[in-house]
C-alpha cells in the first residue's frame, strides 16, 4: 500500500503546497536573491539607479583587514557560546535525569531563557555585567579595573558569550534531555551490573548514544551563533570597545545602516550565507556518519 | 557458587506493595526459576537481589554476605535481560569484554576471554559486528556471553527467551541449561511460561501477587499444588476446579445438587472444599469403568490436537475439561463417563485456598514443600 497520500487531481496537491511556496519565496528567496543583486551592484544610498559592478564589493570586503577582523572574532564566539551552552546544558541534563530532586519543575524553567528575546535579556545582562554597579563590579573593588567591558575587548567578548550561553543553555538542556530519557534504562542497568559507576556508565554508555543530538545541537547553535548575535551585540557592546566585538551579522548591519554602505553588506551578507551552509554541509557530510551507530 | 538468602524481603513503591515480605533460601549451584503471572512481583524480585532497586525491608545475603547496602557491581551478580540491553555503539567483542574492561583487564587478556567465551556460545565469526546486525538468537547469546565472562556466583536471568520465536525459544532453553549445569552458578531464572519453569528448574518458587505460594521441584508443583492458585496456573490445560462439601458417606457434594463418591475421603463432613482434578489424570468412555472414582459430565465439544483431544463439557455446573483419546469425535448424549484414582484428586480449603493434606487415604505420594515447610527449614 502506497503510504503517501494521492490525489486525483493534479491542482489539489499544488494548492495545498502554494500557501508555504508563497511564504518561504516572499520571506526567504526573494530577499536572498535581491541581496545577491545589491552585491554586484553599486547601490545609492538614497536610491535611485545603480550600477553593475561585478564582483568588486567581494573583491573590497575580502582584502579588508577589519573584515577580516568580523571574520575571526564571529568564529571564536561561535565556537565558544557552543561549546560553553552545550557543556553547560549536558551537565544539568545530566543531574536532572539521575533525578535530583525539583526536575520536573527543572524542565520547565530550563527552556523559558530561549523563549526570552535577546535584545531584553542583553539588557539585562549589561545591567549585572556593569562594571560600576553590576554583580561583577565587587570584582573591581578587589581587583580595581579587572572587570570593565566598556574598555577591555576579551572583557566585552566574555559578557556577549555569556549572555547568547546563556539563552541557549535552556534550548540544548531539553533536547540533551530528551535524548537521555530516551536511553533505554536497561542500558545503564547493565552497566552497573557489568561493574561500572555513574560516571562510567556516563562516559562508556549513555554519552556515545547522545552523538545524534550533540551534532544536531552542533549545527543549530553555531548556526544561530551567527545569526541570533546580533540584538546581544547590538544592546550589550555595540561592537566595541574598539571593534572587539564586532560579529559578522553585526557589521552588515553597521557597514549597511550605519555606514550606508548597502552593497557592501549585500555583499558580506552573502559571504555569512555561504559560510554558513558550507558549515552545514560539513558537518552533515564528515561528522553525520561518525554518529550513526544503528 | 554462592547460597542466597531472602529473609522478610518485602518491597513497596509508595503505597502500592509490590512484595509481600518473603523468605527463600536457595542453595548453591541450584537453577531456581520464579514462576508467576505478570505483575506478581517475580521481576522485582530478581532486581532487589541484583541490587537494580533498593529493598523496602527485610534482608538479601549471597554468599552468606549481607549485601543490601552494596551497589550491583560488588554482589558478585551478572543478569541476562528481557530484551537483552546490549550496547548497541558497541561490537559484539566489546559488548561481551565491558566488564573486563571496566574491571582494568589487559586488552590482550580480555581478548583471550572474549574470544573463549564466544567460541562456547557459537559466536567466533560475529565478534566484530554491531547488535544491530545481529538475529534475536545471537543478541540472546551475546547478552548470555556477557552474562558469563566474569564468571559470576549468581545468573539472574529476567524472562530472557520472551522475545524469541517458539522454535528457538526451546533452543535456547536447552542452551541454558546446559550452560548452568557446566558453569555450576547459582541461576535465578524469571518467567511467566510454565514450560521453562517445568523444564529448566531445580526448584520452582511459584509467585502470585507478591506472596510465594509454593517452593518445589517441578514434579512436587505440579503433583501436589500447595495452593489452589498453583494449581490452576501450572498444567496446561488448566486443573478443573470446582467447588463442594464434604459429605458424611465418603462423598464430595456439589451446589447443583449433585455428588461425586470419593472412597477413602478423609476431611471433616461439611466443610467447603475445592475439587481440583487433572485433565490429563482422567480416563474416559469405557476405560473410566474400572477407576475407583467415576462421574458423567455433559460434553460440548472436542478440540482435536493430533495425538490427543480435549473434551470440553460442564460438571456440576462448571466448565469442566478431560483430556482423551484423539480418536474421540463426539459424546453421547447421556454425557461422557470419567474416571480416576482417588489420588489424582485434590481438596482445597475454600476459605484459605490452601492444599488439605492427606485428605484422601492412599497410597505413598511425593513429599511436598509447602510455604510453612521452607519458611521452617529457614528459621
Amino acid at each position: 500500500m502506497e503510504k503517501r497520500t494521492t490525489f486525483r487531481q493534479w491542482w489539489i496537491g499544488v494548492a495545498f503546497a502554494v500557501p508555504q511556496i508563497v511564504l518561504i519565496f516572499t520571506f526567504f528567496y526573494w530577499p536572498a536573491g535581491q541581496a545577491v543583486y545589491w552585491s554586484l551592484t553599486l547601490q545609492q544610498p538614497w536610491g535611485g539607479g545603480n550600477i553593475w559592478v561585478g564582483f568588486d564589493n567581494f573583491r573590497q570586503i575580502l582584502s579588508d583587514p577589519l573584515y577580516w577582523n568580523s571574520v575571526v572574532r564571529s568564529i571564536v564566539f561561535a565556537l565558544v557560546a557552543t561549546g560553553l551552552s552545550m557543556g553547560i546544558a549536558l551537565i544539568l541534563a545530566v543531574f536532572v535525569d539521575r533525578g535530583l530532586t525539583g526536575s520536573r519543575i527543572h524542565r520547565v524553567v530550563m527552556i523559558w531563557p530561549y523563549g526570552i528575546a535577546a535584545p531584553a535579556l542583553a539588557l539585562a545582562f549589561r545591567f549585572m555585567m556593569a562594571p560600576e554597579a553590576g554583580f561583577l563590579s565587587s570584582l573591581n573593588r578587589l581587583w580595581p579595573g579587572l572587570w570593565d567591558p566598556g574598555l577591555d575587548g576579551v572583557d566585552a567578548m566574555i559578557e556577549v558569550i555569556v549572555a547568547f550561553s546563556w539563552k541557549y543553555v535552556g534550548y540544548d538542556f531539553v533536547f540533551f534531555l530528551a535524548a537521555l530519557q530516551g536511553i533505554p534504562r536497561a542500558l545503564s542497568e547493565a552497566a552497573a551490573l557489568d561493574g561500572a559507576g555513574w560516571f562510567r556508565r556516563l562516559r562508556d554508555v549513555q554519552l556515545p548514544l547522545l552523538t545524534p543530538t550533540v551534532f544536531f545541537l552542533l549545527v543549530i547553535d553555531i548556526t544561530e551563533s551567527f545569526q541570533d548575535s546580533f540584538g546581544i551585540v547590538d544592546i550589550m557592546t555595540a561592537g566595541g570597545p574598539a571593534r572587539a566585538t564586532e560579529l559578522m551579522v553585526y557589521k552588515v548591519y553597521f557597514d549597511g545602516f550605519k555606514g550606508f554602505d548597502y552593497s557592501g553588506a549585500a555583499a558580506q551578507s552573502i559571504v555569512l550565507m555561504i559560510l554558513i551552509v558550507a558549515l552545514t554541509i560539513l558537518q552533515f557530510r564528515f561528522i553525520e556518519k561518525r554518529v550513526h551507530y544503528r | 557458587m554462592a547460597d542466597i538468602s531472602l529473609s522478610r524481603v518485602a518491597k513497596s513503591f509508595g503505597r502500592t506493595t509490590v512484595v509481600r515480605p518473603l523468605d527463600l533460601d536457595i542453595r548453591s549451584g541450584e537453577f531456581i526459576v520464579v514462576l508467576g503471572p505478570s505483575g506478581c512481583g517475580k521481576s522485582t524480585l530478581l532486581r532487589m537481589i541484583a541490587g537494580l532497586e533498593e529493598i523496602s525491608g527485610g534482608s538479601i545475603s549471597i554468599g552468606g554476605r549481607v549485601v543490601d547496602a552494596l551497589e550491583p557491581r560488588e554482589r558478585g551478580c551478572a543478569m541476562v535481560f528481557q530484551n537483552y540491553a546490549l550496547y548497541p555503539h558497541m561490537t559484539v567483542a566489546d559488548n561481551i569484554g565491558y566488564a573486563l574492561k571496566v574491571a582494568g583487564v589487559g586488552r590482550t587478556e580480555r581478548r583471550a576471554r572474549v574470544e573463549a567465551v564466544a567460541a562456547t556460545l557459537g559466536l567466533e565469526g560475529l565478534l566484530d559486528r554491531r547488535p544491530a546486525q545481529l538475529s534475536g538468537g545471537q543478541r540472546q547469546r551475546v547478552a548470555m556471553g556477557r552474562a558469563m565472562i566474569r564468571s559470576p556466583q549468581v545468573f539472574l536471568f529476567d524472562e530472557p527467551l520472551s522475545n524469541l520465536d517458539a522454535k528457538l525459544r526451546v533452543q535456547m532453553r536447552i542452551e541454558i541449561r546446559r550452560l548452568h549445569d557446566r558453569l555450576a552458578a547459582t541461576s535465578i531464572f524469571v518467567t511467566h511460561d510454565q514450560v521453562e519453569a517445568m523444564t529448566l528448574a531445580d526448584r520452582i518458587v511459584v509467585l502470585d501477587a507478591g506472596r510465594i505460594e509454593q517452593v518445589g521441584t517441578p514434579s512436587e508443583v505440579y503433583h501436589r499444588p500447595a495452593t489452589r492458585f498453583v494449581a490452576g496456573f501450572l498444567g496446561s490445560p488448566p486443573m478443573n476446579l470446582i467447588d463442594a462439601t464434604v459429605g458424611s458417606d465418603g462423598t464430595l457434594e456439589f451446589a447443583d445438587g449433585s455428588a461425586l463418591s470419593v472412597p477413602g475421603v478423609r476431611a471433616e463432613p461439611g466443610r467447603a472444599v475445592t475439587l481440583g482434578i487433572r485433565p490429563e489424570a482422567m480416563a474416559v468412555g469405557a476405560m473410566a469403568l474400572d477407576r475407583p472414582v467415576q462421574g458423567r459430565f455433559a460434553l460440548e465439544f472436542v478440540e482435536h490436537l493430533g495425538p490427543t483431544a480435549l473434551a470440553h463439557g460442564r460438571f456440576a455446573d462448571a466448565a469442566f475439561v478431560a483430556q482423551v483419546p484423539g480418536e474421540l469425535r463426539t459424546g453421547a448424549t447421556e454425557g461422557l463417563a470419567f474416571g480416576c484414582d482417588p489420588t489424582a484428586l485434590h481438596l482445597f480449603d475454600r476459605e484459605t485456598g490452601r492444599r488439605i493434606d492427606d485428605a484422601i487415604a492412599a497410597g505413598a505420594a511425593p513429599a511436598t514443600t509447602s510455604v510453612e515447610a521452607a519458611s521452617a527449614e529457614h528459621h
